[in-house]
Parts: structure tokens; C-alpha cells; sequence
């Protein structure tokens, strides 16, 4: 068999000559699709096998020593809690007690309301008996004019700014100007923490002060989980197909290719949900950019590009213990915007930024890190979209092989699967966070069905972002409408 | 040819993914079976374990409240030996959620029923996760301690455990435990973070103060000085300041700040630093001129008042905030100064005002 099994009667008709024509560049193109997608699935089964053995060394080695090192939290730095808040009446004063109970010694509540037109502000000043208060801090980072900040008598640790709206990045840095503590820690205000998220994520600013610029943990989806008081008290699978697969999407990046990443010391991204930051170093690099959506990536690029600028060896920490619960859309224009929107911020990153790219000046974040990120970002989506349409078509036609095609299917769902099932299986044998078997195998359904529809459906928004980026398209954050924690 | 070879690559791609996919949904079947095994297992050990947290409950709150401590309940009668362990955790659990009286009632329960014994002569085959989780218990109620135990543990090659054993000591205050302590710090310093070996230094007390004091002079290393410093800071009632004075012109910058942040922790009044605290103003990091500023505020006296005021000029806007926040420390002087500084209008004028506005007075 030859990988040009033809099967061409004769050339009667014009299209068939054109395909006789075409037909070597018809088979190169199907070539690089196929290769890129052997080159991506390589990448994430090595992924795999690195997280697999870090989670194994790292968890065993943390779980053990968690219980002693929680009680020596003395040592612990301060830590600022940034929670930028726009038009969130419904769940704010929820969100900002779940936060002031977290366990930490040490922590100031910063919530930066973002000029929200709803009653935010009124329900924080009524919940939390606000006063308005003077604070001095040095404009280090620009924002927006903040109008007034308030402070509470009853709860002290608690900071409300109230600015002008500008953007997410924009209320972050206000919150980084106001803080005083040597950490920031930025939280979303639908999101909630695990009770000891603070002590394990500090833990290596403490055991390497000098080099640790950034940790983050696991992000995990809430849908589905039961609720009370603001605190996870049972971890379900979602019962919605669509929050189903990104439950496992979450568990795949975040369970492998950041653990991995990290682990290289090639981690460019702390989710914008959960990330412990050194303020100094934000501060120097500039704080968040308002000119990109993809802020939490590009901050951590700027730190690690000041670091080889300035030879300074920070590093990016990642803990694979889930430290946040954040929800996942149900509804599909709403993912649709949520990930054009990711799609456009990792664009803008890797343009802005484009210097570093297979710059060896940035070590392996220029060598490994961001080629990385450009191929995953840039290349796959573009190039898999375009193997779901011309590959089935080429081999209907007859230009390419069965054998062609069954590689093609073979890259496209089998590793696919083996990927989403080999994080599930790290998932269940380190972490084992469901509580049920049936949970597993509904997410197991998920790793699954995934591949039939979501997958798809996820390159086309990413190839539109992409599309609306190349034609300077302006786009927004769009509504994010919420289901709210399930109580 | 090539053809064939890339026909032949394609058919090995199409069965690794067969065979990965059967490896991984095969494993997965087996994880989903252990779940299912593994849920039936817990349902029974988790009524082990709710049993004891009931009888554990119910017995704390009748030794709360009776004049004399009832006779504990026969918990050897449903617990077999060999199952003690699995009880560790909800020990540690109801230890974290009780305090006072309670600890003690709890060290009586644990050692009358037999509970304390079983879990020694088990130890030895506990995982280290249970033996940390067995650390834990014994920091919380040292009376559970097991000298023998813990000097096993202190033989031990990992640091961690070898240090949480020593912390268990400190706990007790004993002092074999400080000795060793001490002989170990130099190795112990090379491997923990200064912070935490600070911690446990300052768990041993007043005993530990004069060789955290030698430690902090130079000829040991960086980090068993700054684990010394950071012991002192926890133990800030226990010596005088002055004692530091000397080491403020030391070479290395985080010795410095350590030195100046300890002197601003260190609430004992003191008198004859303020050259000591001008040296700091002085410093070329602004890092260590802010810690100065903090021990100033700490530590006011008037003759620093002027040196202060030229430090509103800084070029770092935390060396001016923490210099206006020294001069508010002087009270009604300190306070004026600001105000009259606060009618400029460069940048040390508007430090002033914000100074002022945060602390509740008129510009």
C-alpha cells in the first residue's frame, strides 16, 4: 500500500485533471496538519508522563509535611487579596466573607470596584458597615482615578476601592497600588478558595524568597459541586455536558501541561482566577497591561522577560492541589466569547512580545516556553480546523490513503482521548477529589464524547479570535451570565 | 519508496494510538473498580472513625463539665490495634478544633484507654505522612510525647521530620532538645528556609536567646544568621536592642534589614540608638533605610527629629511615607513638622498630606 492509494477511473472530467495537479500539495498539506498534531500530541503525552511523575514526588512529599508546615504558619508573609469586582451585587458580600474567613495570619481583603453600574458598592458599604477612609500609596502603576476608598471598623482587614471603570487589568493595578503587603494574591470575585489555598500557595515564596516571582495552583469548576456557606463541601462532576467537558479540559491543563510546564521552569500563565505575585517585581515590570485580554499571561511574560533582561532567576511555582473553584458557562455564546476572548489575549501576548520568541537572550523561555505557546496557540488551532474540513474531503475524493486517513483519526480522537483519560487517571490516582465512581465515569463519558463536537467547536472560536485579530477587529469582554453557587 | 515508509510510519501511529487508547481506558476501568472497592471500604472505616469522634466528643464534654473525669468509655472494645492509625487523622482533626482544658482532657483520654500506646508500637511502621500527622499531635499536646520516639526521629535523614521532632522538644522545653538543636543549626541552616528555622529556635525560649545572639554575629553562614535573627524576632521581650547596634554596618544588605526590622519589632524602650538608626537613614538600599524608619517609629527620639525630616526627600516614595509615618510616631512635634512640610507643593509635601489624611489629621 502507498500512502497515494488513487483511485482515479480515468481523467474525464476537469476537476479530476485539477486534482491530478494539485494532488502532491494536496498530500503535503495533509502532512504538516498531520505532523502538527503528532508534534502537539507528543508534547501533552510528554506532558503527562512529567506530571505524573512530579505530582507523584511532589504530593506524597507536600501531603506529608502540610499538617506541620500549617501550623508553623507563623513564618507566613503578608499577603494583599485583590478581588476586582464589576456589577457583582448578586454574590459579593458572599464572596468577600467567604474570603476574609480564609485561613491565612496575615491577610488584607482589597476589593476594587471596577465602576460598576449596578449596586456593588452599596451592597459592600451596607455589608460590611464601610467608612470612607484616607490611605496613603504611591501611584506606581497608572489606572484610572479611584474615587474613594472605605475601610470597615468591624471587619479590619477589609479595603473597598471605588474607581473608575477601566478594564480588569485597570482595578488590579489600583488594588497593587493600595497594597502594602510584600504579595498580592488576585482572586475573581465568582470565585471560591479552598481554606488553606493562601498557606500552600506562599509555601515557596517562603523556601525560595529570593527566586519565586509568581505560584498558582489548580482551578477547578464549581458546577456541580454542593455549596454551603461559600465552602465546597461536596466535589461532583457537572451534571451539564457542556460544563462536563470543560471539567476536563480544566483537569488537563492544569493537572498536566501546567504542572509540567512548571516543572521545566517554562510556565508562562497563572490562571487570572487564582495567582500569588510578588508586588515588587509587578511593579516594576508595570503592573497588568489594559491593552491586552490575556493580562494574567502577559504579566507573567513581563516578569520572566525582566528576569533575563536583568538576569535576576525568578521562577514560576505551580501546586497541583486544587485551590480554587470558579464556575464554567453553561451556555455555549457565552463559552464562545469566554474563549475567543482567551484566544485574542494569548495573540496579543505572543505579538507583543514577539522579541523573545526563539530568542536564546531568554533562555528557555525564548527557546522552549513561547514557541510553545505559538504553536499551541497560533499553528494547532488554524492547522487541526483546517484537517476537520480538507482531510475527510481529500480521502472522499480519493487523494489521500485509508491508511492516511485512519493516522489522521488516530492523532485527532485516539490521542486525544488517551490524553483527557491519562489526566483523569493522574486526577484519580494522586489527587482523588470526586467522591464517587460514578463521577469518574461520567467525567471518563466526558474525556469521551469531547472529542465528537466540543473540540471542534473550540477550534472554530479560537480560529474567529484569530480571524478578528489579523483584521484588528475590536471586541469586548461581552456579559459573562452566571448560575451562581448551588447552595 | 518513501511512500512506503510513511505509509508504513502512518499504520504505527494508527496502533500506538489503538494500544494507548486501550492502555488508558483500561487503566481507567481498573481506577473506576478500585473506587468502587475502595468507597465500600471507606463506608465501613468511616463509621470507625465517626464512632470515635462521637465517643472522643461526648467524653470531652462530660470532662468539661463534671467536678471529676469519667471513666473513659472501653474504646479498645471496638477499635482493634491493628486499626489505630487509621484514627491518627481525626485525632489531629479534633485536637485543631478544641483548645485549653480540652487538650489536656483529650492527652488523658488518648493515654488512659491505650490509645497512645498502640500508636507507639506502631510507629515504626506508620507512613511518613502519619508519622508528620503523629509530629502534629505530639506539638499539640507535648504530654503525648514519646522520648524514645523522638529520638529515633531525630536521627532521622529527612530534615524536615528531624526538625519537627526538634520542634516537639522546643514544645517541651527541653533542654536536650535546644543542645541538639544547636549542634544541628549550621547543617539545618543549609537545608531550611531561614524563617521557619527561625521558628523553631524561638519555640525553645528564653534558653535559646544567647546562642541566637552568637549565631547572629559573622563567621556563620547567611542563612543560620538570618534563621537566628528571625528566632529573636519572635522573642522580642527577651533582650535588649542595644545588642544589635554593632551589627547595623554589616555587608550583607539582608542582615541589615533583619537587623533594623527586629529593632522595630523590639518594644522595650531604648535609649543611645539613635546613631545606630541614623546609619540606617544612610544606607544605600532603600529597603534598609525603610526598616530604620520602622525602628525610628518604634523607638522615637527627638534627636532624630531633624535626620527624619531630610529622609521626606528620598527619592523612594517608601522611605518618604515611612519617614512621615517615624515623624507622626513624635506625636504633637512630629506632627508639625509634617504640617508645615505638607504646604509644599513637591513631592514631600504631598507624602506629608497623605501621611496626615491617614492618620486622621488636618493638613
Amino acid at each position: 500500500m502507498t500512502l497515494l492509494d488513487l483511485a482515479l477511473p480515468d481523467f474525464t472530467t476537469s476537476a479530476q485533471l485539477w486534482l491530478l495537479t494539485a494532488q502532491p500539495y494536496l498530500v503535503w498539506l495533509s502532512g504538516l496538519i498531520v505532523v502538527t498534531g503528532i508534534f502537539q500530541n507528543a508534547v501533552y503525552l510528554l506532558q503527562l508522563l512529567v506530571a505524573g511523575s512530579v505530582i507523584q514526588q511532589d504530593r506524597s512529599r507536600e501531603d506529608q509535611q502540610f499538617t506541620w508546615w500549617a501550623l508553623t504558619r507563623d513564618v507566613t508573609v503578608p499577603v494583599a487579596l485583590l478581588v476586582p469586582a464589576y456589577n457583582e451585587e448578586l454574590s459579593i458580600v458572599e464572596t468577600v466573607n467567604a474570603l476574609m474567613a480564609v485561613d491565612y495570619p496575615s491577610l488584607e481583603v482589597i476589593v476594587i470596584n471596577d465602576g460598576s453600574t449596578d449596586t456593588t458598592l452599596e451592597r459592600l458599604k451596607s455589608g460590611f458597615r464601610l467608612r470612607p477612609a484616607e490611605r496613603a500609596f504611591e501611584a506606581a502603576i497608572a489606572h484610572q482615578p479611584i474615587r474613594k476608598i472605605y475601610i470597615s471598623d468591624a471587619y479590619p482587614g477589609l479595603v473597598v476601592i471605588d474607581k473608575a471603570n477601566g478594564g480588569k487589568a485597570d482595578a488590579m493595578n489600583a488594588g497593587i497600588n493600595v497594597s502594602r503587603a510584600p504579595l498580592f494574591c488576585v482572586v475573581d470575585a465568582d470565585s471560591l478558595l479552598e481554606a488553606d489555598a493562601l498557606l500552600r500557595a506562599v509555601k515557596p515564596f517562603i523556601t525560595d524568597p529570593d527566586h519565586v516571582v509568581a505560584s498558582g495552583g489548580s482551578i477547578r469548576l464549581v458546577n456541580g459541586c454542593r455549596v454551603k456557606h461559600s465552602r465546597i463541601t461536596a466535589v461532583t462532576a457537572p451534571r451539564n455536558l457542556l460544563a462536563l467537558f470543560q471539567a476536563v479540559e480544566y483537569l488537563r491543563a492544569f493537572l498536566m501541561a501546567r504542572l509540567a510546564l512548571a516543572h521545566f521552569g517554562v510556565l508562562l500563565i497563572i490562571s487570572g482566577a487564582f495567582g500569588v505575585i510578588r508586588r515588587d517585581v509587578a511593579v516594576q515590570v508595570g503592573g497588568y497591561s489594559s491593552d491586552t485580554m490575556g493580562e494574567d499571561f502577559e504579566v507573567i511574560v513581563k516578569m520572566m522577560r525582566y528576569s533575563y533582561e536583568h538576569r535576576k532567576g525568578y521562577r514560576v511555582c505551580f501546586i497541583p492541589e486544587p485551590v480554587c473553584w470558579t464556575e464554567a458557562p453553561e451556555d455555549l455564546a457565552v463559552l464562545a466569547r469566554q474563549r475567543r476572548r482567551w484566544q485574542r489575549g494569548a495573540l496579543e501576548t505572543l505579538w507583543k512580545h514577539r522579541r523573545m520568541l526563539g530568542n536564546p537572550r531568554y533562555g528557555r523561555i525564548g527557546l522552549v516556553a513561547m514557541p510553545l505557546a505559538f504553536i499551541s496557540d497560533v499553528l494547532t488551532p488554524i492547522l487541526e480546523g483546517l484537517g476537520y474540513i480538507l482531510i475527510p474531503l481529500f480521502w472522499l475524493a480519493g487523494v489521500l490513503s485509508s491508511t492516511f486517513f485512519l493516522a489522521w483519526l488516530a492523532v485527532v480522537f485516539g490521542f486525544g482521548m488517551v490524553i483527557s483519560v491519562g489526566a483523569l487517571i493522574l486526577e484519580e490516582l494522586e489527587l482523588r477529589r470526586f467522591q464517587s465512581a460514578r463521577d469518574l465515569l461520567w467525567l471518563a463519558t466526558g474525556a469521551v464524547l469531547e472529542n465528537f463536537g466540543y473540540r471542534q467547536l473550540n477550534n472554530l472560536w479560537r480560529i474567529q479570535a484569530t480571524w478578528q485579530y489579523v483584521r484588528r477587529k475590536q471586541v469586548g469582554w461581552g456579559q459573562m451570565t452566571r448560575q451562581g453557587f448551588r447552595s | 519508496m518513501m511512500h512506503d515508509n510513511a505509509s508504513n510510519l502512518l499504520i504505527l501511529l494508527w496502533h500506538i494510538a489503538l494500544v494507548c487508547t486501550g492502555m488508558g481506558f483500561g487503566t481507567l476501568l481498573v481506577l473506576i473498580v478500585r473506587r468502587v472497592w475502595l468507597e465500600w471500604l471507606c463506608r465501613r472505616q468511616c463509621s470507625l472513625e465517626e464512632r470515635f469522634r462521637h465517643v472522643v466528643y461526648a467524653w470531652l464534654e462530660q470532662a468539661a463539665t463534671a467536678t471529676s473525669v469519667p471513666a473513659h468509655p472501653g474504646l479498645v472494645d471496638f477499635i482493634p490495634p491493628r486499626k489505630c492509625t487509621q484514627l491518627i487523622p481525626v485525632i489531629v482533626d479534633i485536637v485543631r478544633l478544641t483548645t485549653g482544658n480540652s487538650h489536656r482532657h483529650l492527652a488523658q483520654f488518648m493515654t488512659e484507654t491505650g490509645l497512645v500506646a498502640m500508636i507507639d508500637s506502631q510507629f515504626a511502621s506508620l507512613s511518613t505522612r502519619d508519622k508528620y500527622a503523629v509530629l502534629t499531635l505530639w506539638r499539640a499536646l507535648p504530654a503525648l510525647a514519646n522520648p524514645a520516639l523522638l529520638d529515633v526521629l531525630l536521627d532521622s535523614r529527612d530534615d524536615n521530620l528531624r526538625l519537627a521532632a526538634l520542634q516537639v522538644l522546643a514544645g517541651r522545653q527541653d533542654p536536650q532538645g535546644l543542645q541538639r538543636m544547636l549542634s544541628e543549626a549550621e547543617t539545618l541552616a543549609a537545608r531550611i528556609a531561614p524563617v521557619v528555622l527561625g521558628e523553631v529556635f524561638a519555640d525553645f525560649g528564653a534558653g535559646a536567646v544567647p546562642s541566637l545572639l552568637m549565631f547572629i554575629t559573622e563567621g556563620h553562614s547567611l542563612n543560620l544568621r538570618l534563621a537566628a535573627l528571625a528566632g529573636l524576632a519572635r522573642l522580642p521581650a527577651l533582650f535588649g536592642i542595644n545588642m544589635l547596634a554593632g551589627l547595623t554596618h554589616d555587608p550583607e544588605p539582608a542582615i541589615r534589614t533583619a537587623i533594623f526590622d527586629l529593632m522595630a519589632r523590639q518594644s522595650i524602650p531604648a535609649k543611645g540608638i539613635a546613631a545606630t538608626l541614623a546609619s540606617g537613614f544612610a544606607d544605600p538600599e532603600w529597603e534598609i533605610r525603610v526598616a530604620a524608619l520602622k525602628a525610628a517609629g518604634t523607638h522615637p527620639q527627638t534627636e532624630l527629629l531633624p535626620a527624619i525630616r531630610t529622609m521626606l526627600a528620598d527619592p523612594q516614595w517608601w522611605v518618604r511615607f515611612y519617614a512621615a509615618r517615624a515623624l507622626l510616631a513624635f506625636g504633637a512635634n512630629g506632627a508639625a513638622v509634617l504640617q508645615a512640610v505638607a504646604r509644599q507643593q513637591d513631592r514631600q509635601g504631598r507624602v506629608a498630606q497623605l501621611a496626615l489624611a491617614e492618620a486622621g489629621f488636618a493638613i
